[in-house]
């Protein structure tokens, strides 16, 4: 209340009639606010529900668990070395996703942006490919790490060139988003004549990584997803800074945002978040490009908002589409980029035709 | 108080110097391509320039970004926003830099917002606002960022054709609040294509062709001469005692006269 009153103090210079006028904007603030708490205290209700239903559904039923049943040993086992480490491991790969869209189409203004656009993606797919076809042509058995590696030094690789050829702030965003659009395309050439040369079971297997599959990354180490999640805490505690670039570069600059320096770390934290997400889980598509547009709806497009809620989103999507990867079939599973690209799509063709994006 | 030494950006602006002893509202006025964007963009750090800009006690090129933001606040010209933001977002990101309790933010936001009649506009998408509702938003925003109750360090606004796409009602309520700004000790220098409104308004004007200050002074500087000679226009002074107005009647090329042909601009300051 106190701060109800203090908002609508008028300064000395302010006219006689200002006064009510404060008050529409305190009102909508207030109102914008709690609508917005709303909706990020809902966000963590439901990721909170998606994640223990993520853990106990599957083909080896844990709902003993929620009826305070100790577990059998097999049990015991499915969840604490399966379903955990791979719920996490969604959690924190759609939460990435979502980011990396949210900073790429606020950076470069443009509402189609997504990881994929700047070449990072294909260019960690494409190491990956590569990696597959070397092993079969040379006979070589891979150990569960070497996909992973090759995926992010493919990533690594992508964005070096990029900030290679853009030093000294010489590429503005629209010829940035070209450049990532003209190596994607030249990682997605080669992906394709590797494709059309590899051996059945090799193609089965790359299609497979192509199509995103969470069950090759719960098996890394505890310590590959320390950087996912430093990179995810920094893009938290900048997302003042985000907020100052939704109006475009001149505004960010003109508002005192240092824009060469903060251009390359945003872009660094994307391709490390995306690569790293291939190099853990494959190519998973649309959540990075939907997520973000979905929770601008909700907002109203305060950027601190929809940065946190895409990082929540995210995370209850792909740990949604996981669960459905999972149980769809009677048998063995489906790629989870299937998922999300299925339910991404109509979506946002829907929102497409409702001119919402 | 302003004092600006051999400004100059290569290949848009050649060396210009100029002098304003104290605030003033001056008008920026030449043809299209002329240079006053460039001179706006140079004055705000947001284009690589060389010469000294003396602002007060601060020699203005010499800030970083963060203390720029501090002392002066600019309207570029307008740009497109695709992504969806609400008005009272984007004009709260007019003081997100200074560092002032939030209270009194919401005061002046306030403030604004009635002098500029944005009420209605505060919930709506800034994307899908017409150009001039655009315009007034980015123009509060922009003022916030300067506003003596906010921002006792600011000194200097620059404004890049600030009235276009305002209809007349709200291009003489910007124009008021500039002078009361102007009043309160900041200087606002603002590019405009409408003479009349500088000849109104304005305390002073700078005039710019092919990258060269042409002319400086105060208001009278802009005259049938000036126009004629930059502009290649014929205009007539129409005045009622009180005001007076410049009405284009042809282009000098028209009257088959060649006197103006020759030249065109020689001057530079």
């Amino acid at each position: 209340m106190a701060v109800f009153v203090i908002w609508l103090r008028p300064t000395a210079s302010m006219s006689a009639f200002a006064g009510v006028k404060v008050n529409r904007v305190n009102a909508l603030l207030l109102q914008q606010q709690r609508v917005q708490h709303r909706w990020l205290v809902g966000l963590v209700l439901l990721l909170v529900v998606v994640f223990v239903a993520n853990l106990l559904v599957g083909p080896v039923a844990l709902s003993r668990l929620l009826a305070g049943d100790a577990l059998s040993p097999l049990q015991q086992q499915v969840l604490l070395q399966l379903r955990l480490p791979r719920a996490c491991l969604a959690m924190l790969l759609g939460a990435g996703l979502a980011m990396s869209g949210c900073v790429l189409q606020t950076l470069l203004q443009n509402p189609l942006a997504e990881p994929g656009l700047i070449g990072v993606s294909s260019g960690a797919s494409l190491a990956a490919v590569m990696m597959l076809f070397l092993a079969q042509r040379l006979g070589l058995i891979l150990p569960p790490w070497g996909l992973s590696i090759a995926a992010f030094g493919g990533a690594l690789l992508v964005t070096s060139t990029l900030l290679f050829l853009a030093r000294g702030g010489r590429l503005d965003n629209v010829r940035l988003l070209l450049l990532g659009v003209a190596i994607g395309i030249c990682s997605s050439a080669i992906t394709t004549w590797l494709l059309y040369f590899a051996n059945d079971q090799s193609l089965r297997e790359m299609m497979f990584w192509m199509m995103g599959s969470l069950a090759y990354g719960q098996s890394q180490p505890l310590w590959w997803w320390l950087p996912y999640l430093a990179v995810i805490a920094w893009l938290v505690l900048r997302r003042d800074t985000l907020t100052l670039l939704q109006l475009g570069d001149y505004q960010a600059q003109l508002m005192g945002l240092d824009l060469r320096r903060i251009r390359w770390q945003l872009v660094f934290a994307v391709c490390v978040l995306s690569g790293l997400a291939v190099a853990l889980a494959g190519s998973i598509g649309f959540i990075g490009l939907l997520i973000p547009h979905l929770m601008r709806l909700l907002g109203r497009g305060s950027a601190r908002f929809v940065l946190l809620a895409s990082m929540l989103s995210g995370a209850i999507a792909l740990l949604l589409a996981d669960l459905l990867s999972r149980n769809l079939l009677p048998s063995g599973e489906l790629p989870v980029g299937i998922i999300t690209a299925s339910l991404g799509a109509p979506l946002l063709i829907f929102l497409l035709v409702r001119r919402h994006v | 108080m302003f004092n600006i030494r051999d400004l100059s950006v290569r290949g848009r602006l050649a060396p210009l110097s100029w002098h304003c002893p104290q605030p003033g509202l001056i008008a920026l006025i030449g043809p299209n391509g002329s240079g006053k964007s460039s001179l706006l963009l140079a004055l705000a750090n947001l284009l690589p320039a060389g010469g000294q800009v003396q602002l007060g006690q601060c020699s203005l090129l010499d800030l970083d970004m963060r203390s720029a933001a501090r002392v002066r606040a600019m309207l570029p010209q307008r740009q497109s926003c695709l992504l969806t933001i609400s008005c009272l977002d984007v004009l709260q990101l007019g003081a997100s830099m200074l560092d002032v309790p939030s209270a009194q933010v919401q005061a002046v936001l306030g403030e604004l917002v009635t002098r500029l009649e944005l009420g209605h506009l505060l919930a709506r998408d800034f994307s899908q606002l017409s150009g001039g509702e655009q315009q007034r938003v980015l123009l509060a925003k922009t003022l916030l960022q300067i506003w003596p109750d906010l921002n006792p360090h600011g000194q200097l606004l620059l404004l890049d054709e600030p009235l276009a796409g305002l209809d007349w009602h709200h291009q003489l309520q910007l124009l008021t609040l500039l002078q009361e700004l102007v009043a309160r000790g900041v200087m606002v220098l603002f590019s405009v294509h409408d003479f009349n409104l500088a000849l109104s308004h304005a305390d002073g004007v700078l005039c710019l062709h092919e990258g060269k200050l042409v002319a400086q002074g105060g208001i009278e500087v802009l005259d049938e001469a000036l126009l004629a000679r930059v502009f290649q226009i014929r205009t007539i002074r129409l005045s009622d005692g009180k005001h007076q107005c410049l009405v284009p009647i042809t282009l000098s090329s028209d009257t088959g006269s060649e006197e103006n042909a020759g030249d065109r601009v020689g001057e530079s300051e």
